[in-house]
């Protein structure tokens, strides 16, 4: 005898149905957003830029207990090294102090030099400070959000930097949020100069903690502990701006120990730097700066006939 | 037809956690300072809570909630859309087809239940993002993530039981045995 479902057994199963169907609804969309996401599709990005600017007022207000909590951590543990710290802080002192010296003394030697080669001098880089609101860290980017953006005159592609040195750059500003990729993300590449010989090579981020340098010649002076800064080709960094110092990598090769600690950042500086190429399309509107050289079989205008002599 | 005697019941047993968790995405994407390979340890802290709250009888959090609060998260860190839902929504799936059992079982069954279900989580996720970079991904940060969540996972059911009044819900649930 063929079994019949009671009312209440398919009332109940009824709803058990609808909620693995919605689940299953809910897995789709999700493999869909991820493949939307992996093409690079610019309704995600707006999507994703907009819902950064409503989440701002939200993300200020909770990082800031987080701050103090932080702030109360550092200041705690610097009381518990008390004294091996004002020892630490005294000989830097000291060391800074003769560095100081040097630095004026060079200041002035360039200056000079300057002027005997009619030099171009760069221009000083403005720049706006911002508190980190949220720390965006996770398999795929290395990224921190700032609580600055359009409204501060912040655009796409500003170097990021602190005291210690080069954070990373903006990679998508809304009106009051930035978020700024840094040097050891996975799609991080900065062009580099390498120690006291000025060695290329481009700063490549693997999500690691201390980025690569690759694209360097096996016959190139690279050593341990040379300082790396940054280049300035390609025009996306303004050239000198400290990142790390070299340390060999497992096997071959070279990694660069930044000089920010990364994982703490609490206040950064946007340099408003725009590329000189950018600045001299803007100058020079839809010219390009590109001449074309002339026709490689081009016939030579003749020269005014003369009559020989 | 939500009445204004059964409206407590509602916030109690549905906003209120989907907040919760809502809450616990926005304080694991905070600036706390932690190291590189400590990242995944708060987002994993976050799964727990989730599988705390889908685990009973009688889902506290709907799965629609569970859903959005993954994509959250994926617009917090910049992460391809649909990743952190993706987990979350499997650890929901998890949760839900060990409920059946979890009436009958001490809290220190439901922590080795839970530590298989982070581990299984947690290698779908790391193949998750191998496949979208195309490439094999560093593991360490989403182990550490897995361990931490893991030892936190009895405060957290502790907590989540104290604040949500788990323990009032059934006579022979989980939630009543003392800890």
């Amino acid at each position: 005898m063929r079994r019949r479902w009671s009312q209440d057994e398919s009332e109940t199963r009824r709803p058990k149905d609808r909620g693995g169907q919605f689940l299953f609804v809910l897995y789709f969309v999700c493999t869909i957003l991820l493949v939307m996401s992996r093409l690079g599709h610019d309704t995600l990005r707006e999507a994703r830029a907009a819902f950064t600017d409503y989440a701002t007022p939200v993300l200020e207000k909770a990082s800031l207990p987080v701050t103090y909590v932080r702030r109360a951590v550092d200041r705690a543990s610097d009381y518990a090294d008390g004294v091996a710290e004002i020892d630490r802080l005294k000989a830097e002192n000291e060391r800074l102090r003769h560095w100081e010296w040097q630095a004026k003394r060079l200041e002035r030697r360039l200056a000079q030099m300057r002027t005997l080669l009619n030099g171009v001098e760069e221009p000083a880089l403005e720049f706006v400070t911002a508190r980190v609101i949220a720390d965006a860290r996770g398999p795929f980017v290395r990224s921190v959000l700032v609580n600055a953006g359009t409204a501060q005159k912040i655009k796409l592609g500003y170097a990021v930097i602190n005291a210690d040195g080069l954070i990373g750059r903006t990679v998508r500003v809304g009106e009051s949020i930035s978020r700024v990729i840094m040097l050891n993300d996975l799609n991080s590449r900065i062009p580099v100069l390498v120690g006291p010989a000025g060695v290329r090579a481009i700063l490549t981020g693997d999500n690691g903690p201390e980025p690569r340098l690759e694209f360097l010649s096996d016959d190139d002076n690279v050593y341990e502990d040379d300082e790396v800064y940054t280049s300035g080709h390609g025009g996306v960094f303004p050239r000198g701006l400290r990142i790390g110092k070299v340390k060999p990598a497992t096997g071959k090769g070279f990694r660069v120990k930044p000089y920010v600690r990364l994982s703490q950042i609490e206040y950064v500086s946007v340099l408003f730097y725009d590329s000189p190429l950018s600045q001299a399309k803007q100058i020079s509107g839809s010219q390009s700066l590109v001449t074309k050289p002339p026709a490689l079989h081009a016939k030579a205008e003749r020269p005014a006939a003369t009559e020989a002599r | 037809m939500i009445d204004s005697a059964t409206r407590p019941a509602v916030v109690r047993e549905s906003i209120l956690p989907s907040l919760f968790v809502l809450g616990s995405v926005v304080i694991a994407s905070m600036p706390w300072g932690l190291a590189g390979n400590a990242t995944f340890i708060l987002p994993s802290c976050t799964v727990a809570v989730i599988f705390v709250l889908s685990a009973g009888e009688r889902p506290l959090v709907p799965v629609w909630a569970v859903f959005a609060a993954g994509l959250a998260s994926d617009f917090l860190t910049a992460g391809p859309l649909g990743y952190w839902a993706i987990i979350h929504l499997l650890t929901y799936s998890i949760a839900r087809m060990v409920s059946p059992q979890t009436r009958h079982w001490q809290w220190i069954v439901l922590w080795v239940c839970f530590i298989v279900a982070i581990a299984v989580v947690g290698v779908t996720g790391w193949g998750l993002a191998s496949l979208y970079f195309l490439r094999p991904i560093d593991w360490h940060p989403m182990l550490n993530g897995a361990i931490g969540a893991a030892i936190a996972f009895p405060v957290i059911l502790l907590v989540l039981t104290r604040l949500f009044g788990l323990d009032h819900r059934r006579s022979r649930a989980i939630w009543s045995e003392p800890l």
